[in-house]
């Protein structure tokens, strides 16, 4: 009896224990911040979120590298600019050694590490898309404009590294430039591609691409310019065509891409390059509630930028370029032109003396960014010659659109592959439709021929994309020589900037693959260019 | 019947009593400590074969009615009973001998508390006295030097906690942190949180034996917080007050003046035209002196023209002097300070049969090294526990605490930070702003102002001013924390006992920012503001049956439980900007919106646990515990694991042989072997692939991926064994030696991809997948040592001493990941650690330095002949094919660039970095580490030392590499530059002998500056050092004074934290993290030096 009760205690104690014991979902706990692959491609819809996200990853900071880092806003302007000859960094030397070509070679470098990683990282979230897309509930239609766009970032970013991490065209078609990864599944030791075998992909996709936007029924169907569609293929197949010197396909593409984007008007030329125009192609989606802080392109390149990077160091056109612009021409007032400055500004920096000295060439300059209809500069702001007036921001630190493909690109693109051609006449007709119908040098003709017209191209290039990203890609396919002058030489270069790199220096002006791939993949089998 | 019978027995005893009251004498005495001579306080007296008694008095005195023929017995806890013969005196003094033997010392272990003699696991304790003794505002700081295994470094600023490595290092991806367990239940706050002054013991477990039933949050080890709790029947209360200083503990690194910066800018820059621009050494010194100030900015300091600052040979023009008005060029003077530190404590505690309480209140202000940094807090506790009926013991702990931690350099950016600026900014600038004669422009109320840069084009920092901008911004976080914990043992059946507890603990911290609209971050917003706010949610609920039962010599004890335990917090984050009113910082004051966010993120466990415990004689103890437990963090698979430990001691001591051993007490020799885990190196979805959400591109929802899946994960666990030896010699010395072995298995590891992959963050550059991989071995001895040097009655004096050997080493790596760097298989790099089988997880693998070309003055590194090659010979190197699974000789090696190579003697050297070589260069964790401790006490003064130390460890030298750095940007230099290479030494040639020299400082020359100073066994510094922890002195007025005044103690001590820290450099810290890598933007150790005065009631 004593026994029994004994026992009943103890039971009931246990029982106590036991009862406590939890449910059988108590250890099922979802995160409320992010979701899953599997809800991202159950549905065409959801899968859309996706295809922002590479949009997203275009524009996002990646503090990773540091501050400036902001997506394929970097690219154009650290490396498509800041490494050529066309725009300098007034003042500044936090570039000298990437400018003078002394990076190329280091596999540490952040502007060769980040261009590989970023570029990867849309290339893997694209291949996860083009992979998974097939599944998802929704219309073939839907499906296959998905699967366009997301071949479309792909082709692009591929380009890109090809550009940055291969040789030019002309010498280095069957030499190794990036890692080829398509699926996702490939093993971490993979060897490089060679240019021709990247090249040929980016081609597969555009064409995949264009196919599938015709299929899907909603090839043009985009609401707004800054997301992915049928034009923004062409107008990517048409710049991978010129630098693949595949003039043919270049030519037509340019010309599929810019039929429905009208060359804008004078009075766009003058609006700062922040807001999309009938010409705006494809760019970038920026304001302030998506805010990129200080990371941004226009906190790095708009006159009037509260970014003291900009305030202290803006954006100058090299007086070698400046110099040849007609006086007819309104492009001339997208920097500001010292004649008649002369000693009030430092010839060596191009800085008018400190503010507070109110020296004549500040005053000016604060005076001319007003004129014209134009957004004044921040009085704590610094005043250059040759200072940038061309693009500036919406709201600060330093919002804007930033424009990533438009018709005058494509037009100059037609007038580079008719040049090619031997189509002398297309091209020349096509420079005077791009200065003199479209008002921005209305006095311009051209006759020039041969390699004079070819100079006639590069120097409008230079001009009309100035601060665009194009510079440095440009003088590399071309193979061309960097010759940055001092201003006692006729230029207006910093003198540690003022040097000659001629193409087949510095490494070829091809970028090492970085560490965070060397660490990692061992299946790369050359570290030469 | 029964009432006759008790009139009886009531007459009969007063019958029996009556002759005794007529012999009755007062016998008046003093019992005291036989070591310390002290009194010893509520010591019981009986007179024995009869239930008389008494107690002594707080200072060991007593008075009795005792019958003359009486023998008395005298005892108390701790000390070996003692019988005396009144034998007709009025007078009996009483030595007692401490029981060193039979210490029924309790110890707080793991679900309860032990007998300190039966733990057969690894424990140290601290005690509330040793807290009481240390100016810390958290109690995590205390553990350094205090028990053996236990690796820790100082918070810098005030309310930081100290991180903490037990017996090394198991985990890779982060989590090595030891579990916190207050009163018995899982922590999940901030130790800050927590008043020292309320905290009764900190207990460190170990190894497996003593933490296995925390089961898969054990393997870092566990620490335990006791709170205080009523202990004596007498009533009692206390009051301190200490107030202090709060500065830096650690100098800063010696920085050259104005005058020689000038002269190291100008060499640099000079030699960065040079190289990169092709001048011509005239052309360069000639372009420098023209555009000096466009270099510099349109700052001159001294009494010389800016061109004639420098000669036709660029050399600095020494006999110029520093404006009279500069009297603020160094920054220092304008960050830190002697912060200024109050602690106020009041508590009461009482106990008696029915019910103990403990309650407190303290106040804590603390005013940090570094300007606008400080740390205040109000706590309070109550712990009351009640037995109302025998077998019913319940109470409840209930704790809340504010605190509030203002304007930190930790964390901040580059920018911000104001302790990095004054380490980098080049001693040309003034922290105001001045006129061209060098005297203070003043604002118009006439008042210096900041200087931001703007106005002379300052390079460094330009717009920006830390120091300014730290006192016009906000950044602080406030945190409330409440608790409160019930708990009910019931006992039944004489031997059994449920306990059940409950706890639940919320904290809501809320972080504010505010960048002003004048200067720094805030000013291209015009103003911004934001607020993070936390809420976190804490419970545990705890149901143990515990069984204790003796028979004979045999005492059996089980405990079977199940405990669940569940954390989630609530994060929201807002983001305003542009200002409406200046200087408002309230989110109402501002009209835009960049950003608001907010999710949930959740934690939990539940586990089933059981322990059982046997005990012989008190000779031999048996202890074997296992618990069942499933995580969350797991995919449901393998969410649950089993959790195990075995242990034995065996007191020798009490063995008959070793009776007659006199010199040798309390031997005992333990040994005990389990497993345990790790849940914490995952996230807390760690298994799934995750898609981010939240961001948005045109106004449309953007996402991408995050995580990438791992479902195959589970926790690490660690199999530990550990034995020991300790004892007493010649009842004054006492040691114990204890050997330990952990294994970490199944290590989480974030597994990194090739970029190519595709990158998973943008903050950082990772593609990493999460696996079990690999595992990791520490082992090593811990000893510790002291003895009594003097034992007097009124002077005393001990020494003790402990030191840890440790070794970390990587076992196992997976074969699926093999990565072949630099002719390695099996490695995967971190930084500047390269994780390989056989080598340590902190084992630096960085580029060579082989020393500076005397020739040139530029460094030279080996070269990576995996890779590149610079002769002919040997083109084609080796690769690890991944089909073959072997090495390959095909690799195709290139050829080094001629500017970065040459070949001295026969060797190969490069003097760019991606071409060099990178070896092994030693470990940042110390190979042995530990402290020294004395203590001294005369009459009513004490002094007490504590000195730590770590013996064996590398550190790279960052923050001295900053200074070694001269590129084109102005920047702070460290004296070693002084003596920089400026031409080859005589006699030198091509092919001398010594013509790489590893002591000579590399040119200056800011083109190779990237090359010369990149991160290479250059850096690498001894992080050996020696910490003067600790020095106290404390004097107790007399008793009999105190009494007299009617209080129960009063005691004036003097403290001092940190007081001293010998390293190999001047300004370095070794302290700063595990990783070695020491940085200039970092918190130091604080010295912290109060005086205080305890008073008890």
């Amino acid at each position: 009896m004593k026994n029994m009760k004994k026992i009943s205690i103890i039971a009931l104690a246990l029982a106590v224990l036991v009862s406590f014991g939890c449910s059988k979902d108590y250890l099922d706990t979802y995160p409320t911040s992010s979701t899953s692959p599997g809800t991202i491609f159950e549905s065409t819809d959801a899968a859309k979120v996706a295809v922002n996200g590479l949009n997203k990853l275009m524009r996002r900071q990646y503090g990773a590298y540091g501050q400036g880092y902001n997506g394929e806003g970097t690219v154009r302007l650290y490396i498509g600019d800041y490494l050529g000859a066309n725009l300098m960094k007034g003042n500044s030397t936090s570039f000298l050694n990437s400018a003078n070509g002394n990076l190329y070679v280091s596999n540490t470098s952040s502007l060769g590490g980040y261009s590989w990683y970023y570029y990867y990282m849309v290339i893997g979230n694209a291949n996860t898309l083009i992979k998974n897309i097939d599944e998802a509930e929704g219309t073939d239609g839907d499906r296959a404009y998905i699967k366009a766009q997301a071949l479309c970032y792909r082709a692009y970013c591929y380009f890109n590294l090809v550009q940055i991490f291969g040789r030019r065209w002309s010498d280095g078609s069957d030499k190794p430039s990036c890692v080829l990864r398509l699926t996702g599944d490939e093993p971490d030791n993979l060897d490089r591609a060679t240019s021709g075998e990247v090249y040929a992909q980016i081609y597969a996709d555009l064409d995949e691409a264009i196919s599938l936007f015709n299929k899907s029924g909603k090839a043009n169907s985009r609401r707004d310019g800054y997301t992915m569609d049928l034009d923004v293929a062409y107008a990517i197949y048409a710049r991978v065509a010129l630098t693949r010197e595949d003039w043919n396909n270049a030519l037509k593409y340019a010309q599929l891409a810019r039929k429905d984007y009208p060359l804008q008007s004078v009075a766009d030329e003058k609006a700062g390059f922040c807001n999309p125009t009938s010409e705006w192609i494809w760019y970038q989606y920026g304001a302030e509630d998506e805010t990129l802080y200080y990371y941004d392109y226009f906190a790095y390149a708009a006159y009037n930028a509260a970014a003291s990077t900009v305030r202290n160091y803006p954006l100058l056109i090299s007086r070698q370029l400046f110099d040849k612009i007609p006086a007819t021409d309104i492009r001339r007032a997208w920097w500001l032109d010292p004649a008649g400055y002369e000693g009030s500004f430092n010839t060596n920096t191009m800085k008018a003396s400190a503010q507070n000295s109110k020296n004549k060439l500040w005053v000016y300059g604060q005076d001319y960014a007003t004129q014209d209809g134009r957004v004044g500069i921040l009085s704590n702001s610094c005043v250059f010659a040759y200072m940038n007036f061309k693009i500036h921001n919406n709201a600060q630190p330093g919002i804007g659109n930033l424009c990533l493909f438009r018709s005058s690109e494509m037009l100059l693109i037609e007038a580079e592959a008719n040049y090619q051609l031997h189509n002398e006449a297309a091209a020349q007709a096509l420079l005077v439709e791009l200065n003199a119908t479209s008002k921005r040098d209305p006095a311009y003709t051209c006759d020039k021929s041969g390699s004079a017209l070819m100079d006639e191209i590069k120097f409008y290039r230079g001009v009309e994309l100035w601060g665009e990203g194009f510079n440095w890609f440009d003088l590399k396919r071309w193979g061309d020589t960097i010759n940055r002058k001092k201003y006692a030489d006729g230029g207006n270069w910093m003198s540690q900037y003022a040097i000659t790199i001629t193409p087949n220096e510095k490494n070829n002006w091809t970028w090492c693959i970085p560490q965070s791939e060397t660490n990692y993949n061992k299946g790369i089998t050359s570290t030469a260019n | 019947m029964r009432k006759l019978r008790l009139l009886f027995t009531c007459l009969l005893t007063v019958l029996a009593l009556v002759p005794a009251l007529a012999q009755t004498i007062t016998v008046k005495g003093e019992v005291k400590d036989a070591n310390t001579g002290e009194g010893v306080p509520f010591a019981s007296i009986q007179v024995k074969g009869t239930m008389t008694g008494t107690a002594t008095d707080a200072d060991g005195n007593f008075t009795i009615d005792v019958p003359r023929n009486a023998t008395l017995i005298f005892s108390s806890i701790g000390y070996l009973n003692q019988e005396a013969a009144v034998e007709g005196r009025t007078t009996v003094n009483i030595l007692l001998a401490p029981d060193t033997e039979s210490i029924e010392e309790l110890v707080v272990v793991a679900y309860g508390v032990a007998k300190k003699e039966s733990v057969t696991g690894a424990i140290s304790t601290v005690k509330s006295d040793a807290i009481a003794q240390r100016p810390v505002s958290s109690v995590s700081n205390v553990l350094e030097g205090m028990a053996t295994g236990v690796l820790s470094l100082p918070g810098g600023d005030p309310g930081d906690d100290a991180s903490i490595r037990i017996r090394g290092v198991g985990s890779v991806t982060g989590n090595n942190t030891p579990l916190y367990v207050i009163d018995g239940v899982p922590f999940g706050g901030n130790i800050s949180d927590l008043n020292p002054n309320d905290i009764e013991s900190l207990t460190v477990l170990k190894d497996a034996t003593s933490a296995a039933l925390y089961g898969n949050r054990a393997s870092n080890g566990v620490i335990l917080i006791t709170t205080k709790r009523g202990k004596s029947d007498k009533v009692g209360m206390s009051v301190s007050v200490n107030q202090g200083i709060y500065n830096r503990a650690i100098p800063e690194y010696d920085k050259v003046d104005a005058k020689d910066f000038m002269q190291i800018y100008f060499t640099g820059y000079m030699n960065n035209l040079i190289a990169s621009s092709g001048m011509t050494r005239a052309e360069a010194i000639n372009d420098m002196r023209t555009n000096l100030f466009t270099y510099l900015g349109e700052y001159n300091i001294f009494d010389v023209p800016m061109e004639n600052l420098f000669d036709a040979n660029g050399k600095f023009n020494y006999s110029a002097n520093i404006l009279k008005g500069y009297d603020d060029l160094n920054w220092w003077d304008y960050t830190m300070r002697n912060g200024y530190r109050q602690d106020y404590n009041v508590s009461g505690s009482g106990a008696s049969e029915k019910s103990n309480y403990y309650f407190s209140l303290g106040y804590l202000n603390e005013e940090g090294q570094t300007v606008n940094s400080d740390f205040s807090r109000w706590s309070g506790r109550a712990n009351i526990s009640v037995t109302p009926v025998k077998w019913l013991k319940a109470g409840a702990n209930i704790s809340a605490s504010w605190q509030k931690s203002n304007y930190r350099s930790t964390g901040s950016t580059a920018y911000a930070n104001p302790l990095y600026q004054a380490h980098v900014m080049a001693p040309i600038y003034p922290v105001h702003l001045h006129n061209l004669d060098g005297s203070y422009l003043l604002d118009e109320n006439g008042n210096p102002q900041y200087d931001a840069g703007e106005l002379y084009s300052r390079p460094q920092y330009n717009a920006r001013c830390a120091i300014w901008e730290a006192e016009l911004d906000t950044r602080f976080t406030q945190r409330v924390t409440t608790g409160a914990q019930a708990f009910a043992d019931i006992t039944f059946l004489k031997d059994f006992t449920l306990s059940i507890k409950g706890d639940v603990s919320l904290r809501n911290s809320m972080d504010r920012t505010y960048n002003n609209a004048t200067i720094g971050d805030g000013k291209g917003a015009n103003g911004r503001a934001s607020r993070t706010n936390y809420l976190y949610t804490n419970y545990t609920f705890q149901q143990l049956l515990n069984w204790h039962h003796s028979f004979g010599d045999h005492t059996l004890e089980a405990l079977v439980g199940h405990e669940n335990y569940y954390y989630n917090y609530e994060y929201q984050y807002n983001y305003k900007q542009d200002e409406t009113l200046p200087g408002g910082r309230e989110l109402d004051n501002f009209n835009s919106m960049t950003s608001m966010e907010g999710s949930q993120s959740g934690y939990r466990l539940e586990s089933y646990l059981s322990r059982l415990k046997y005990d012989y004689m008190s000779k031999y103890f048996l202890e074997g515990s296992f618990r069942r437990d499933g995580t969350s963090r797991f995919h449901k698979n393998n969410r649950w694991g089993n959790f195990w430990s075995v242990g034995a001691t065996w007191a020798i001591s009490r063995e008959e042989f070793m009776k007659n051993v006199g010199w040798i007490d309390n031997l005992r020799y333990r040994i005990s072997y389990g497993q345990v885990g790790n849940d914490r190196g995952s996230g807390y979805y760690g298994y799934m692939a995750l898609y981010g959400l939240g961001s948005k591109y045109g106004g449309s929802a953007a996402s991408y991926k995050t995580q990438n899946e791992a479902a195959d994960l589970v926790w690490e666990s660690e199999n530990s064994f550990s034995t020991a030896l300790e004892g007493r010699l010649f009842d004054r010395m006492n040691f114990t030696a204890e050997y330990f072995n952990k294994t970490t298995q199944d290590l989480l590891f974030d597994v990194e991809h090739p970029s190519s992959v595709g990158g998973i963050s943008g903050s950082s550059v990772t593609t990493a997948t999460t696996q079990n991989i690999g595992s990791v071995r520490n082992y090593g001895v811990e000893l510790s040592f002291d003895v009594d040097i003097i034992k007097k009655r009124d002077f005393n004096w001990n020494f003790g001493v402990n030191a840890t050997w440790m070794k970390n080493v990587i076992l196992k790596l997976p074969e699926t990941d093999v990565t072949n760097y630099d002719g390695l298989q099996n490695a995967m790099r971190n930084g500047t650690k390269l994780y390989a089988e056989g080598h340590g997880l902190y084992d630096f693998h960085i580029y060579q330095f082989a020393g500076v070309d005397q020739m040139t003055g530029l460094v030279l590194y080996e070269i990576d002949d995996t890779k590149y090659y610079i002769l002919d010979e040997n083109k084609i190197g080796d690769r690890w094919d991944e089909d073959k699974k072997q090495l390959v000789h095909d690799f195709q090696k290139s050829q080094v660039p001629e500017e970065y190579r040459v070949v001295i003697n026969g060797k190969e050297y490069v003097m760019n970095t991606t071409y060099a070589k990178r070896d092994w260069s030693g470990s940042s964790l110390p190979k042995i580490y530990g402290s020294f401790n004395t203590g001294l006490r005369w009459k009513n003064f004490s002094l007490s030392a504590l000195f730590t130390y770590a013996l064996g460890s590398k550190c790279i030298d960052g923050a001295y590499q900053d200074l070694m750095s001269v590129s084109t940007g102005p920047h702070s230099y460290h004296v070693d530059l002084l003596n920089a290479w400026s031409e080859a030494p005589s006699g030198m040639t091509e092919t001398s002998a010594d013509r790489i020299s590893k002591t000579v400082t590399p040119r200056i020359d800011g083109y190779w500056n990237t090359y010369t100073n990149a991160t290479s066994s250059r850096y690498l510094v001894s992080g050996n050092y020696l910490i003067v922890k600790n020095v106290n002195l404390a004097y107790s007025f007399p008793r009999r004074w105190v009494n007299s005044i009617g209080l129960g103690g009063i005691t004036l001590s003097a403290s001092v934290d940190n007081l001293w820290t010998f390293t190999a450099r001047k300004g370095m810290n070794p302290q700063q993290g595990f990783s070695g890598v020491i940085s200039g933007s970092a918190v130091n150790t604080p010295r912290v030096g109060t005086i205080g005065v305890k008073v008890n009631f």
